[in-house]
């Protein structure tokens, strides 16, 4: 029975591909449709493509939009092809003394830096768990998987309370404390220079704290998909543990690497959680949180044309990213399913 | 090249035993296959020879030296493995010179080593390819390729032609054997197929449950099985058995086995004096039982009534399998055979070829 | 011999410990920023830590221990805060993702079988273009359907006034999606009312959620081997028959742990729920996780919000274990 649904084995092709690909199998035998279900089928499919479309038309003519007035009817498709928006966003994003390339900048640090430190570390430690069979395994793959359980919100709490202790400060008179380690004199309050929790160097961090685990267990799966023989003929070929690892699995895995990579980058692009919670200065910003800063009570004052621009921008690295990597994503996002 | 010598070993995993004691002695360049049906325990064997499984008890030794619990690295072997465990990131060329590269070898020496393996293998045009580029086939030269190069002392085979097709695997096969007596050095082979056994090894150890067997040379184990399990491993079709009772008239000794009678040819009672009564299991080869038509002249033959249940035509030998009473067996006759589902005939049983075991311990009387 | 046996010890030792040395680099790390904050934050779930213990922390001398009182206000609702009901959004939580995999599962078959149809024109076309809302960012979803369900300015309201104008109607729909508080189906789940925010919250999430499932669905669709519909067709079943006698069963495998993993996301949807709605009107559509949120970025009770997620933890373990179970338990199924 289970050779017959291979959909929960993910090695037997990626399921993106088969649902773009696909045209052969299907559920009548070699006889043509007639013609009124095939027009029936199409009529179903276009209104599906027209609620799926709906949402996208509407944000990117409204971005494509040079009106600042809100739209008073519904217009789906672009009148006009105005950059107006769009220029304005790149200009000036938000009210705020922040440039569109400081909010890119923070953006990209965070999401690309996070996923890059969170997979050297993992990668070793999964490779551990994948390849070793130790006394303290399962103790510690339980460990391991104990943070996944804590949504984002529980892990930055404490991590607020606890990197917000970090802190250095000018006490006046050329001294400079580092807290928590010193701190100024009795009764001098000084001035705050830096904090980690309010940077972001602090997000990162707390980001990467629930990005370890996730990036640990996603990597072990697939190590644990390569044959154990070639690590063997290695062995026999002459390689110690650390040659293996370095000459034949890690090359082998770099594939793996790069998925969990970007599926970090597209996951930490849109953070929300911990930045929102954390920074306070308008110049760390993320694009995310300028994002949810154009809608609802704070945004009276903002075009939505502007806001639309701000959300094609923000979906646009995502996308890309998607689509550049869509056989890779998509299966490691479906084979993570599978896998629960 | 070396000798390789299995004493006493045993392997466990947990309370499961997979070896019981395991005593091999492996002469110096010799071909030496382990067989066995899947889960014997031949592959856990080889294993623990190549250092990738841990010992549970007794010794491995390797030439003079004991290997129990040497690296795999510093064992001075090669194995080929049933999957080929080709490294896919790598390139033929890269593949066969990882574990040189490793070894820190010279680059020109590295160079040298695998273009004559190459050659050897006549992989050269394939050197600069990545393994899914490669068939079956050529996966598998450059698995043999690999294990070349490093010139160990010894070759460790492990099922390396049970993924390739029945033709291709009959030219691996006489390619290994080449090989074998091109390298002159000792080859340790595993396989469940009695077939490649056969056609390749100098000497074959079945194995069965974790057990030796038999160590011999193929053509003795097909001749003179020691027991039961040999007998009926070895050769294809094989050996019909009968099960049945040695009774003894006058000076005369027969196999009684109630549907059938065959007297045991007097030059041949010695064994079975003492036996008369004893429950026993009778052996034949299908190559034994002849169409009484074409039957041999100089055999001494016994008359076995038998009906035609299936034919097999072959083209060049005829597949008869036979009911008589409760017994069902095969016999292998000339292909101008005549007889024909639902005939029934008096078989000829060629008793000069003809084994006798014994009901309980299974081992053959001779 | 003996100095040979040593060495070789040596060596064993030297391999048992490798996994370990492979290990250290994350463990000491998640050590320090994981697993320290996680307990650090079960301690601090026994206090009483507001903004005015920031500065000192454990060693802030007016911080008081409290005990269990923070789990207990949580749980009896004592929490001075609006429309708070522990019970209610942890039901409303439930009922939240277990409605969404409801629609999301079944719609992603049925556009899976259609496109699955053998004939059809334009399957390439559609499918690719299906798949877009999976590509799109979910704050962007949220956000912009937020802006959908705008009272005054939304899509949603304007196309609805389009059709009320086709027919007729002279009135400019007016439906407060996002603000009305009072549920157009009274009493639908009792105990957590069901505002027309939820079932804004619905249609965006259902925008969002079906094409995964279709994408999957696709995969399982069509490892079903031809010939099973072809031997089911020879022995005279209809195309619903062999839709639920083969389709379904056959696909089951694939779509329970796709069901669950849904249901895991959309439990935790915090993002999408709290650009969209951010818990309200009333904290009607307030889940867990935005519930943790405001308490500790607004409400900035430290004690409280750590005896919140040490909650949510719990929650989620259990929630673990049962949709393991389930999904153990299908694969027996599958396997038998």
């Amino acid at each position: 029975m289970s050779t017959l649904v291979p959909a929960s084995t993910p090695s037997k092709g990626n399921p993106l591909v088969r649902f773009l690909n696909m045209n052969t199998s299907g559920h009548t035998s070699g006889r043509n449709l007639p013609l009124w279900r095939q027009l029936l089928l199409q009529i179903v499919c276009i209104l599906i493509l027209c609620s799926v479309m709906f949402p996208i038309m509407y944000i990117v003519t409204l971005s494509f939009s040079s009106k600042t007035t809100r739209p008073s009817s519904l217009e789906l498709f672009p009148k006009e092809i105005s950059l107006v928006a769009y220029q304005q966003v790149l200009d000036h994003p938000t009210g705020n003394p922040v440039t569109f390339t400081e909010l890119l900048r923070n953006s990209i640090t965070l999401s690309v830096g996070v996923g890059l430190v969170a997979l050297l570390i993992a990668v070793t430690a999964a490779y551990a768990f994948s390849r070793f069979n130790f006394k303290m395994r399962e103790v510690l793959m339980v460990l391991v998987f104990i943070p996944l359980l804590m949504p984002a919100i529980g892990l930055a709490t404490p991590l607020y309370l606890l990197l917000n202790n970090f802190r250095i400060v000018d006490c006046g008179k050329d001294i400079t404390a580092f807290m928590p380690l010193f701190a100024c004199d009795e009764g001098v309050r000084g001035k705050l220079i830096f904090n980690l929790r309010d940077s972001l160097l602090g997000v990162g961090i707390a980001i990467t704290a629930g990005a370890l685990p996730f990036a640990i267990w996603n990597l072990k799966g697939y190590l644990d998909t390569i044959p154990k023989e070639l690590e063997e003929a290695a062995a026999i070929d002459g390689a110690d543990a650390n040659q293996t690892f370095w000459k034949i699995i890690l090359p082998l895995a770099a594939p793996q690497l790069a998925v969990t990579f970007f599926l970090g980058f597209i996951g930490h692009w849109q953070e929300f959680v911990t930045s929102w919670l954390f920074l306070s200065q308008p110049k760390d910003y993320t694009l995310a949180m300028t994002l949810y800063n154009m809608t609802g009570q704070y945004a009276s004052s903002i075009p939505w044309n502007r806001f639309a621009a701000m959300a094609v921008i923000v979906a646009l690295p995502v996308a890309f990213v998607y689509i550049a990597l869509q056989k890779q994503i998509v299966g490691g996002l479906t084979t993570g399913g599978v896998k629960g | 090249m070396a000798s390789v010598v299995f004493e006493n070993v045993h392997k466990k995993f947990g309370d499961l035993t997979i070896i019981r004691s395991l005593d091999i002695e492996v002469q110096d360049k010799e071909f030496l296959v382990l067989v066995g049906p899947s889960g014997c325990g031949k592959t856990t064997a080889l294993r623990l020879l190549a250092g990738l499984e841990e010992i549970t008890g007794g010794e491995i030794k390797i030439g003079d030296r004991l290997v129990n619990d040497v690296a795999p690295k510093d064992r001075d072997i090669a194995m080929v493995f049933q999957s080929y465990a080709l490294y896919p990131h790598l390139s033929v060329y890269d593949n066969m010179a990882f574990g040189l590269k490793l070894r820190k070898t010279p680059k020109e020496e590295i160079k040298r080593r695998v273009s004559e393996a190459a050659d050897i293998l006549g992989i050269q045009e394939l050197l600069q390819r990545k393994p899914r580029q490669l068939s079956g086939g050529q996966r598998q030269r450059v698995a043999v390729g690999r294990a070349i190069v490093r010139e160990p002392k010894v070759f460790l085979f492990d099922e390396p032609l049970s993924n390739l097709d029945a033709k291709l695997r009959v030219q691996m096969r006489a390619e290994i054997s080449k090989l074998h007596q091109r390298l002159q050095t000792t080859f340790i082979y595993v396989t469940h197929d009695q077939t490649e056994a056969m056609t390749m090894a100098t000497r074959i150890a079945v194995i069965n449950k974790g057990d030796l067997q038999q160590l011999d040379t193929p053509q003795n184990l097909y001749d003179h099985p020691n027991n039961l399990f040999v007998a009926g491993f070895i050769g294809s079709p094989a050996m019909n058995f009968f099960p049945g009772k040695i009774t003894k008239d006058g000076s005369k000794f027969f196999v009684d086995t109630q549907d059938f009678k065959v007297q045991i040819p007097s030059g041949a009672t010695g064994p079975y004096k003492d036996m008369d009564g004893k429950n026993v299991v009778f052996g034949i080869r299908p190559e034994n039982i002849h169409d009484p038509e074409f039957a041999p002249n100089n055999i001494s033959g016994e008359k076995v009534s038998a009906k035609v249940d299936v034919t097999e035509l072959m083209g060049n030998e005829t597949l008869l399998y036979l009911v008589s009473g409760k017994n069902t067996f095969v016999g292998r006759v000339d292909p101008r055979s005549q007889l024909r589902v639902g005939n029934q005939a008096q078989f000829v049983f060629d008793m000069g070829k003809f084994h006798i075991f014994d009901a309980e311990t299974e081992l053959s009387i001779h | 011999m003996e100095l040979a046996k040593k060495q070789t010890r040596k060596a064993k030792i030297q391999r048992n410990m490798l996994p370990y040395y492979y290990l250290v680099p994350a463990f000491l790390i998640m050590g320090v920023i994981t697993f320290y904050p996680l307990i650090y934050q079960v301690i601090i779930s026994f206090t009483n830590f507001e903004t005015q213990h920031l500065l000192l922390g454990l060693k802030s001398p007016e911080l008081e221990f409290v005990g269990l009182k923070n789990y207990i206000d949580i749980f009896t609702g004592a929490l001075p805060v609006e429309n708070f009901n522990f019970f209610r959004v942890l039901e409303f939580n439930f009922w939240w993702a277990i409605s969404n995999v409801f629609f999301h599962v079944p719609a992603g078959v049925l556009i899976a079988v259609i496109l699955n149809t053998e004939g059809l024109w334009g399957k390439r076309i559609y499918r690719a273009l299906y798949i877009l809302p999976v590509v799109v960012p979910p704050i962007v979803v949220a956000t912009v359907w937020r802006n959908i369900f705008d009272e005054q300015y939304g899509a949603m309201n304007q196309f609805l006034t389009a059709i009320t104008t086709f027919f007729g109607q002279t009135d400019v729909v007016r439906i407060r999606w996002l603000t009305e508080f009072k549920p157009p189906i009274p009493g639908f789940l009792p105990g957590a009312p069901l505002t027309l925010a939820y079932y804004s919250m619905m249609i965006a999430n259902f925008w969002l959620g079906w094409p995964f499932m279709a994408v999957v669905a696709t995969g399982a669709l069509q490892s079903i081997p031809k010939d099973l519909y072809e031997a089911a067709s020879i022995d005279g079943a209809t195309g619903s028959q062999q839709f639920w006698n083969i389709t379904v069963p056959l696909i089951r495998p694939a779509m329970i742990p796709a069901a669950v993993y849904g249901f895991t996301i959309s439990f935790n949807l915090f993002a999408f729920v709290f650009f969209m709605t951010g818990g309200g009107p009333a904290r009607s559509t307030e889940i867990l996780v935005t519930f943790a949120y405001n308490l500790v970025r607004n409400l900035r009770w430290f004690g409280v919000a750590a005896a919140f997620a040490v909650i949510i933890f719990f929650i989620a373990l259990v929630v673990l274990l049962i949709t393991n179970r389930i999904t153990r338990a299908t694969q027996n199924i599958s396997e038998a």
